[in-house]
């Protein structure tokens, strides 16, 4: 009895022993001690007993984001920039970031995830760790983590994860998909009500079986489709032709009727290429008109051109004001040079066609049902309704997905993590399932990365509310109203201008401060007849055909609302004993002539100055040539730091080019 | 006799079977986009081919489409002869400050208050290495 007592007691002790040295020998003492003898430390070490550390646990607590962070109990260095160039996990944060995000507000998981109560690298989660869902974000897919609190489609610090979101959006993963709700939910293609009067049969099939084969960027992705299911959506879409009495009708005319030439002239007048793409030039706002004239009929094509908002009520194009012979004109002209090879149904899908009415109508029953079983409503609506719930598994916070829920199927040879199955999900949907019904976007490499990327970022939070961020510029915008509303909307205005960060990129002229910038005078004129002021650019306004009354009220508006506090009106009194010479030699002797045309000389950078004093403000010209970063972030226009005095010299100078001095 | 030798031997090495190595294919796309992306001289690349390639060329042969317009020409960077024995800190006060500043022409603007500190290094080693690929 006595031995056993005795044998337990020395079992005790030495068990008591060791853990006694498991705790001295604790992975963040060694590290502590470790970091005494780096390089940075040498002078505090060599006299022994000096720590350039207070030994002890160091941890950062967040209430409101519910985080206690340990990780500053090793990575000693990461907020003193005297470790920059120190080993791991010593060095000094990278980057800015800790100058937007204080570590003593923000901590660190809560952008690196990780475990953040641990004390060793292991249980750290710095690698996957069994039975903890955050594992450390990799280093490549780090801004995956701002997507946690940064609500909103764009983040200007992490520019993968704004791509990412913004592809989610422009390929309308959200027309399938439930994903966090600060994606605009608007249907990426066009409505189809009417699409039986717009294309042929025929069109629809080959469409249907492989967009790109018609358009090579289409952005309608390729679904598996049989021949039987595209007979029977081909049926379905043609029974959506009750769009047919717009408010101009013109009746189906034959084609001798439209004047090709005079088709051309209107096509290139009315600038079609700054939004379509012509063999390979002009823009990417609405789709190629490569082969447009294989695609729809003519009468139907006409008619668009007449009604535009009435057969695309998503009003994206602008209404032209054309005439029943200009329509036809052009419609004439497109279907001529526009067109490759007429589309034509091959033999063995014409031999599925129905043959009599009940197949024809049992065919149009199950295409319908096909529009819902994959998702097309997602995208299109069919009169502004959609038949069916989105089809899609949800994506709401897919980042917090448990890696242990993920299927893989037959893929054994990739690293079973969350972002390599959303990557390969993305990228080849029938990789883990033959049977999936996901269409396949044809995605690069880098734009199935940086979906990953934006798809990990939306996560489940319990943070409190002062720390996420909803708002982004875009939201600033309000639609305008009334008269000048009318006209925008008609005009399609903000499908090329931005006002406040939110519409098109085509225009180089954003609208939020044009009132400031322009003059009365020379805007209406450029309403009513658009000139080149770039001729560099091949994106240029469209001639609208308004009226001059239309004119007059659009340039009035946006002179009065359109403005900016910071630019001073009224300017010219300010310039009142200037020499307009003194401005001139400053001008020459810069040699802001090699952009700009002056005296009918000079370059095609920037925009000829002639007539600038017709076309600008003074009060805006002094304002930009004082700072041109501040009124445009992407200028090449150099910032030569000009004094209030220069500034004035120069707009003194500037403002006598113009018609009256001439 | 021989298969239980086999089990036996497979049950000491612990019974696993040979699993292929795996890939981790987020990380090699991300690899891949990272080669030439994100470098001082891709940075630099980026904002020659914004603000400097009008004049000096996308190549930097100086025959850029507005070089015709300018007298005296813009420089011609894939001399290399010439480059090389240009002081950097002349290249990047040139950047910086402007032709005048440095006793050239003033067709060439100061770009010091639009680019930072960070950006008309990358550019230098840009310019650099412009020269060096002719």
């Amino acid at each position: 009895m006595k031995t056993a007592i005795y044998i337990s007691g020395v079992l005790l002790l030495i068990s008591f022993l060791l853990i006694l040295q498991d705790d001295f020998n604790q992975q963040w003492k060694q590290m502590q001690h470790r970091f005494d003898t780096i390089d940075e430390n040498r002078f505090y070490s060599a006299d022994g007993d000096a720590h350039t550390v207070e030994p002890g646990i160091k941890q950062i607590v967040v209430n409101g984001l519910n985080r206690v962070d340990r990780c500053p109990t090793c990575h000693l260095g990461v907020l003193d920039s005297k470790y920059a160039h120190a080993e791991a996990p010593f060095t000094t944060h990278p980057g800015d970031m800790l100058r937007i995000h204080d570590s003593k507000e923000f901590g660190c998981t809560a952008c690196h995830l990780g475990q953040g109560y641990a004390v060793t690298s292991e249980t750290a989660a710095h690698e996957k760790l069994e039975f903890w869902n955050e594992t450390m974000l990799p280093r490549e897919l780090l801004q995956a983590g701002c997507g946690t609190c940064h609500l909103s489609e764009e983040v200007p610090a992490a520019p993968q994860l704004t791509r990412g979101r913004l592809l989610i959006r422009d390929k309308g993963c959200n027309g399938c998909h439930e994903i966090n709700s600060f994606f605009e939910d608007t249907p990426r293609g066009p409505d189809l009500e009417g699409i039986g009067n717009k294309v042929t049969p025929a069109w629809i099939y080959h469409w249907l079986k492989n967009p790109r084969d018609y358009l090579k960027n289409s952005r309608m992705p390729t679904f598996r489709l049989r021949d039987q299911e595209i007979v029977s959506l081909m049926e379905f879409l043609m029974t959506l032709n009750t769009k047919d009495s717009p408010p101009s009708f013109i009746r189906e005319l034959p084609s001798e009727e439209g004047n090709e030439d005079d088709g051309r002239t209107l096509v290139s007048e009315s600038r079609c290429i700054s939004c379509h793409a012509i063999q390979g030039r002009g823009g990417k706002l609405a789709p190629e008109l490569e082969r447009v004239g294989d695609k729809v009929r003519e009468a139907w094509l006409a008619n668009f051109l007449r009604n535009v908002h009435y057969y695309q009520p998503e009003k994206i194009m602008l209404e032209y004001n054309f005439t029943d012979q200009n329509a036809l004109d052009i419609a004439a002209y497109i279907l001529e040079e526009f067109s490759e090879e007429a589309y034509e149904l091959p033999d063995s899908v014409a031999a599925l066609l129905p043959r009599s009415e009940s197949q024809r109508k049992d065919r149009i029953e199950q295409g319908r049902k096909l529009m819902g079983k994959y998702g097309c409503d997602g995208c299109h609506t069919i009169g502004g309704n959609r038949l069916s719930p989105k089809v899609g598994p949800k994506l709401t916070n897919i980042g917090s997905r448990l890696e242990s829920t993920l299927e893989f199927g037959k893929i054994t040879d990739v690293v079973p993590t969350l972002y390599n199955w959303l990557y390969m999900k993305i990228k080849h949907p029938v990789v883990f399932d033959s049977t999936s019904i996901m269409p396949d976007f044809h995605l690069t490499d880098r734009e199935a990365f940086e979906i990953t990327l934006a798809l990990l970022g939306n996560r489940e939070f319990d943070y409190r509310g002062e720390y996420l961020v909803r708002e982004s510029e875009r939201s600033l915008y309000k639609k305008p109203a009334g008269a000048f509303g009318e006209l925008f909307e008609r005009y399609s205005c903000i499908s090329c201008h931005s006002i406040d960060k939110y519409g098109g990129d085509i225009s180089t002229a954003p609208l939020t401060i044009e009132g400031s910038k322009v003059k009365y005078e020379w805007l209406k004129n450029y309403l009513l007849n658009p000139s080149a002021i770039r001729p560099l650019l091949a994106e240029r306004m469209p001639r609208f055909r308004m009226t001059e009354r239309e004119a007059a009220l659009m340039a009035d508006y946006i002179k009065k609302v359109y403005v900016s506090d910071d630019i001073p009106g009224f300017f010219e009194y300010e310039l009142t004993g200037q020499s307009p010479d003194v401005g001139r030699r400053l001008f020459m002797e810069l040699g802001c002539r090699s952009c700009h045309i002056v005296e009918k000389t000079g370059g095609y950078v920037g925009p000829q100055l002639d007539d600038v004093g017709d076309r600008l403000e003074a009060g805006w010209l002094f304002s930009w040539l004082r700072s041109p970063l501040t009124y445009k972030a992407e200028t090449i226009h150099p910032d030569y730091g000009f004094t209030e005095e220069q500034a004035k010299q120069l707009t003194a100078y500037l403002m006598t080019k113009n018609r009256g001095a001439r | 006799m021989a298969d239980i030798a086999v089990c036996a031997w497979a049950f000491l090495a612990g019974c696993a079977p040979d699993s292929p190595p795996q890939r981790d294919l987020v990380m090699e796309v991300a690899a891949a986009m990272g080669e030439g992306f994100d470098t001082p001289a891709s940075r630099g690349g980026e904002l020659y081919s914004r603000y400097c390639s009008v004049c000096h060329g996308a190549t930097g042969r100086g025959d850029g489409f507005n070089a015709f317009n300018l007298n005296p020409k813009p420089r011609n960077f894939s001399d290399s002869a010439f480059v090389s024995h240009l002081d950097t800190a002349l290249i990047r006060e040139t950047i910086s400050r402007g032709g005048s500043a440095v006793g050239l022409s003033s067709l060439m603007p100061p770009w010091r208050n639009t680019l930072t500190k960070r950006d008309l290094d990358d550019l230098v080693i840009y310019v650099i290495e412009l020269s060096a690929t002719e």
